[in-house]
């Protein structure tokens, strides 16, 4: 069962994966939906094709980091071929800890000046 | 037709397209995502003519990049080697298994390149060794596996059970030219008797461990035609001195695949039994190292070919594509995130290497001798069934670590 393992032994997570989760993470979203919180959350840098998009999701929902739901935000305005995906517990505590494994990397490479210091060799600040 | 499209919402051409395209996916994955995936293509289109300028055209070649490279991800997820979502999610195996199910390959490498003849000159070829004693251990691994563990047999037993499946359309051809001797023939009848059982046991567990992946029928035939050609190789030996007149282009080409083929099976075993991280990547060389050191300084008859030849430098023919694969394996080893990619950048980086091998080697092909050539054309079924028992081998692996230890 995947809760059973340590969050830990899945990270770290693949760009597309930790994408997927984190534009899960506030929402319940379709496969456009997520498609377009993830364009929206790296301002255009990450594109997902469909192909790629439900590749993932596929293995998310067998590894049970998310789950189909049946609940649908408005379902006047929304057509219901559509599916809906939302976080799972297990999934949120795996997303929990790629963050903070992200933020200590981060906190590591302040302390360098790592950031400053790749500027200043680009010729910025 | 209007309707319909209304209806399905395909009414795009492009999206049409796209909807035809869906199915290069695996039928499960297509059965079960296709019609989200098409939705979500049409939405994109919607977006993208909204939007106007180059973007249409952009969203078409994103999506057909995506097309390609997700649906051979799903193909290889559904043979169990697809791309875990995080960690290093690698079968478990102890490096003492990979070196298990490399050395029966090492070993008959090693009885093609005549290595054994170097060592044991008084010794026919190949080593009765080699034909009797790989197989005899694996069955004995696989009764012990079945009696002791009930549980699985180790993969090596199979591989090394494949070796028979070698030596089978060999054994033919000894048999129908008579033999090299009264000693080959008798070795050669229930060596075909055993090759023949080993190719069905081999086909059986293929079609068990494929077959479950549903294999598109495409990769049916050309299993069939590899089969097949392990037939004819045993056809064309028999008839060894009859004139072939494409006999140099096919050579090259066969040259071409059954190297790679040799080459990689081993290391994409080691790759896949053992995952290899950071410096370990560097020992999964080794295998190559020892395969070119042996084949380009100690193989007699290609030695002699190449010294003799009169074109000049020809070992450095050899050295530069193998100076190139030494270096840009263990880059590809370190650089790929998942066994998938590993297995396909081995492939692909040792496939490279070896076409301009054998573009470079074409030019030499003349200073081979008949016995040269005979030399080589003699391992072509060999290196086949090599191959093929390795590749079964580690779909055996695969299939049983998708059940267990893939992903989470």
């Amino acid at each position: 069962m995947p809760q059973s393992r340590a969050p830990e032994q899945l990270l770290p997570l693949t760009p597309a994966v930790f994408h997927i989760l984190l534009s899960l993470a506030d929402a319940e979203r379709h496969g456009y939906g997520i498609m377009k919180q993830v364009e929206a959350d790296t301002d255009g840098r990450v594109q997902m094709g469909p192909g790629t998009l439900y590749g993932t999701i596929k293995r998310l929902l067998a590894a049970g980091l998310i789950a189909e739901t049946d609940e649908r935000p408005d379902p006047e305005m929304d057509d219901e071929r559509r599916r809906y995906y939302r976080l799972t517990d297990w999934g949120r505590r795996v997303l929990t800890a790629e963050a903070e494994r992200l933020e200590a990397l981060i906190r590591l490479a302040r302390q360098k000046d790592v950031v400053r210091a790749l500027r200043l060799g680009e010729g910025g600040v | 037709m209007m309707a319909t499209h209304a209806r399905t919402g395909y009414g795009d051409p492009s999206v049409r397209v796209y909807a035809a395209l869906v199915r290069l996916y695996p039928r499960s994955h297509r059965r079960q995502y296709g019609p989200l995936m098409v939705q979500l293509f049409r939405d994109q289109v919607r977006e993208a003519r909204a939007g106007g300028g180059h973007g249409l055209a952009f969203l078409y070649l994103r999506t057909l990049a995506d097309l390609l490279f997700s649906a051979a991800r799903e193909y290889g997820d559904a043979l169990g080697i697809g791309e875990p979502i995080g960690g290093w999610s690698y079968p478990r195996a102890s490096w003492w298994q990979a070196l298990l199910a490399a050395v029966p390959g090492l070993l008959l490498i090693a009885g093609d390149l005549r290595l054994f003849r170097l060592l044991f000159p008084r010794l026919p070829y190949p080593p009765p060794t080699a034909v009797t004693l790989l197989p005899a251990l694996g069955c004995l691994a696989i009764i012990i596996g079945a009696v002791a563990r009930k549980r699985h047999v180790p993969n090596w037993a199979f591989t090394s059970l494949g070796v028979l499946a070698i030596h089978g359309p060999y054994a033919l051809s000894l048999v129908w030219r008579e033999g090299n001797g009264p000693m080959w023939s008798a070795l050669g009848l229930p060596s075909l008797a055993l090759g023949l059982g080993s190719i069905a046991g081999l086909a059986s567990i293929l079609r068990q461990r494929l077959g479950a992946a549903e294999l598109p029928r495409w990769a049916w035939i050309v299993a069939g035609l590899s089969l097949l050609s392990i037939v004819a190789a045993a056809v064309h030996e028999a008839h060894y001195t009859l004139p072939w007149r494409w006999e140099t282009v096919l050579a090259v080409l066969w040259r071409w695949a059954f190297s790679t083929m040799l080459l990689v099976a081993p290391l994409l075993c080691a790759a896949i039994l053992a995952p290899a991280r950071g410096a370990r990547s560097i020992l999964l060389v080794l295998p190559v190292v020892w395969w070119w050191s042996v084949g380009i300084v100690l193989e007699p008859d290609y030695g002699l070919a190449t010294w003799t030849s009169d074109l000049g430098m020809p070992l450095l023919i050899d050295l530069l594509p193998t100076a190139a694969l030494l270096v840009l394996m263990p880059v590809a080893l370190l650089r790929a995130r998942s066994a998938f990619s590993q297995a396909g950048t081995l492939l692909l980086t040792t496939m490279a290497m070896l076409l301009i091998l054998e573009v470079l080697r074409s030019g030499v092909l003349p200073a081979y001798d008949e016995g040269a050539l005979f030399a080589y054309r003699s391992g072509l079924a060999l290196q086949l069934a090599i191959s093929l028992a390795f590749v079964v081998a580690l779909y055996d692996r695969l299939a049983r670590a998708a059940q267990t230890d893939w992903l989470v």
